[in-house]
């Protein structure tokens, strides 16, 4: 019907986005070796961001899709953002 | 008399079945809602009689007719009924759902099937709650808010009812998705944003916070049962856990969910007040922009509920700052309504006395709830009769009221009959009554020390508790009446006719009851909702 609907990702794209999921996955359990102290929870939520965010614009195709479902899902993202910074206003000063 | 439309609707033609089947298996927008109406209907007589039993018990002080132990269970009953099967559920899946894809010119929602769905869901979870009062060892006594450790320590049936939480969560949700999807796509041509009528975007700002929030309440209770089955430590400190981080994740959803309930009774309220003063709404676009400004707002003041278990000084303040910012759009919505009326030709009928009560009880709610927001005085007020009066005069007296007046407004449009009118205002005037009688009292006793789900109390409170328990009585009778009136009036009432109230939004254009396909010819829509004169 419109025109995102014949998009077609490539082989090639979906295997370049699992081996850096895969690469990220490594990198998640490496950086537990390493004591961050307060930041643990930043470090950790950082490196699960940008493999969530690489997930929903290649495999679920947000990438090709209208300004407006772009704008829905960042607004998720922002909301959970700043849920963090208002949850951490509570056990950083505390 | 014309009886033709009531043959020619959805109430007696289904979409593929026949007889009951035709209701079980329907996906027409308008038998779900009523589905959900008949079932919430039954929940709130129940839970109404749960909440009668402990002011029974505290008409005297001392024990009188149930052990300590079982008012325990007695009010998280009440409270998990009353909130995830009536109030959460309440006006989005049944009056959004008869009415919204009307509303905005569809002939159903945007996905039907999901719909019915989600109605399965909402019954899967309704009879979980109900068995985890009968299942293991005792019903669960944690009050509704689960609050950890004692929920993952104590003994009786919290598995179950944590259950039920999390599967209604999930027909929520669903519902939420579908009202999002069908506001966006299936609008009548015309129809942009603004010229949207007003309950619509009261569920448009509703469906984002049941969709983004209720999963986070859905993790938490999860994390409970994980806690309870296999000891992993989040909250119970003895594993290494925080008791406080359970009420924050609780409190995430728990409070937007309060506009879940409160959002589209606003929109209700607004939908009503311009048809009962035949003028144009006063300040659409701000009571738009409150509406999402409450959606958006409400998420971050979850920390008011904590002030006293132990957050940070800093949290503290913060989430007081933040709980009075969202007090200004609720103002401003009533600021709006109360110029609408201003030199309209105000009808005085059923729908605009309740309409009237809700925002009267709203006011008392609203403003006491900045008592229990600020901090000083929190400390004073926490856990105490005065924070059970105050959110029963927003759930009841404001939802609840706003229900009622829904009931009022809609039943031609539903049944194409006419109610007793005088009747219905006899009724309105108990139940209001009633719930003056029942919750005010308990403002004072509150601030006089009078602690929360406490069973037994000095003598000095004494008087109060006297009072409640014939205001109790008053609204039962209140409530009687109007059922009454509505069941008798919904098969033998006189023919409505398509528009008895003058209204102008698009449900009042069309057949009363609606035929299963809403609109003949789906209308184009070229000025805005209101436009009386
Ligand atoms: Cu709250």
């Amino acid at each position: 019907m419109e025109q995102e609907h014949q998009h077609i990702t490539s082989y090639r794209t979906y295997a370049t986005v699992l081996a850096v999921l895969l690469f990220l996955t490594a990198l998640t359990v490496y950086v537990t070796w390493f004591d961050f102290e307060a930041l643990t929870i930043v470090v950790a939520m950082s490196i699960a961001c940008v493999k969530v965010i690489i997930v929903i614009s290649y495999f679920m195709h947000v990438k090709h899709d209208k300004l407006v479902f772009k704008l829905m899902i960042g607004m998720v993202f922002l909301l959970i953002l700043v849920i963090f910074l208002i949850l951490f206003s509570d056990y950083l000063f505390r | 008399m014309d009886i033709s439309a009531i043959d020619n609707s959805f109430l007696k033609h289904g979409t593929k079945y026949k007889g009951i089947l035709g209701w079980l298996m329907s996906t027409d927008h308008k038998r779900i809602g009523l589905m959900y109406m008949y079932a919430i209907m039954i929940f709130f007589v129940v839970g109404g009689l749960l909440g009668g039993l402990m002011r029974l018990e505290l008409f005297r002080p001392g024990q009188d007719y149930i052990t300590a132990q079982t008012y325990n269970a007695v009010f998280t009953v009440h409270g998990v009924i009353m909130i995830f099967l009536v109030v959460i559920p309440g006006l989005a899946a049944v009056f959004g759902n008869i009415l919204m894809p009307i509303m905005i010119g569809a002939r159903d929602v945007a996905f039907p099937k999901l719909n019915l769905f989600s109605f399965y869901i909402y019954v899967l979870g309704a009879i979980l709650a109900i068995a985890s009062q009968f299942l293991g060892k005792g019903a669960p006594d944690t009050g509704w808010t689960f609050y950890a450790p004692y929920s993952t320590d104590t003994n009786t049936n919290v598995v179950a009812a944590v259950l039920a939480a999390f599967v209604l969560g999930f027909s929520s949700i669903l519902t939420g998705l579908n009202f999002i999807v069908t506001i966006h796509r299936m609008r009548a041509p015309g129809m942009t944003w603004f010229k949207m009528p007003l309950f619509p975007w009261s569920l448009y700002a509703t469906a984002w916070i049941q969709l983004l929030a209720t999963p986070i309440v859905g993790i938490t209770l999860l994390m409970i049962i994980a806690e309870r089955w296999f000891k992993i430590g989040f909250f119970d400190p003895n594993l290494g856990g925080d008791p406080i981080l359970f009420q924050h994740l609780f409190w995430i959803y728990s409070h937007p969910a309060v506009y879940v309930m409160i959002l589209p009774a606003m929109g209700v309220i607004t939908e009503i007040i311009p048809t009962f003063s035949q003028k144009r709404i006063f300040g659409y676009k701000a009571i738009v922009f409150s509406s999402v400004a409450i959606a958006a707002v409400g998420y971050l003041v979850w920390g008011h509920h904590m002030y006293t278990a132990g957050m940070s000084t800093t949290a503290r303040w913060f989430f007081s700052l933040l709980t009075f910012i969202v007090a200004v759009p609720s103002a401003i919505k009533v600021f709006n309504w109360i110029s609408t009326m201003y030199k309209g030709s105000i009808n005085l009928q059923p729908p605009f006395y309740f309409t009237m009560a809700f925002v009267f009880n709203f006011m008392i709610g609203g403003l006491t709830g900045l008592v229990l927001g600020s901090l000083a005085t929190d400390i004073h007020v926490h856990d105490t009769a005065f924070v059970v009066a105050h959110f029963h005069y927003i759930i009841f007296g404001g939802m609840g009221f706003a229900f009622l007046a829904a009931i009022h407004y809609w039943f031609p449009k539903i049944y194409g009959r006419m109610y007793n009118n005088k009747l219905a205002n006899i009724s309105c005037a108990f139940i209001f009554g009633g719930f003056t009688l029942l919750y005010f009292p308990q403002f004072i006793i509150g601030m006089q020390g009078m602690p929360r789900r406490y069973f037994d109390y000095l003598p000095q409170y004494e008087w109060a508790q006297v009072f409640s328990f014939f205001g109790a009585i008053v609204l039962a009778v209140g409530v009687i009446i109007m059922l009454f009136n509505l069941i008798k009036s919904a098969r033998k009432g006189a023919i409505a006719g398509p528009n008895p109230w003058n209204g102008k939004t698009l449900e009042w254009t069309i057949a009363s009851p609606p035929t299963v396909e809403n609109f003949e010819e789906i209308p184009v829509i070229t000025e805005g909702p209101y436009e009386y004169k």
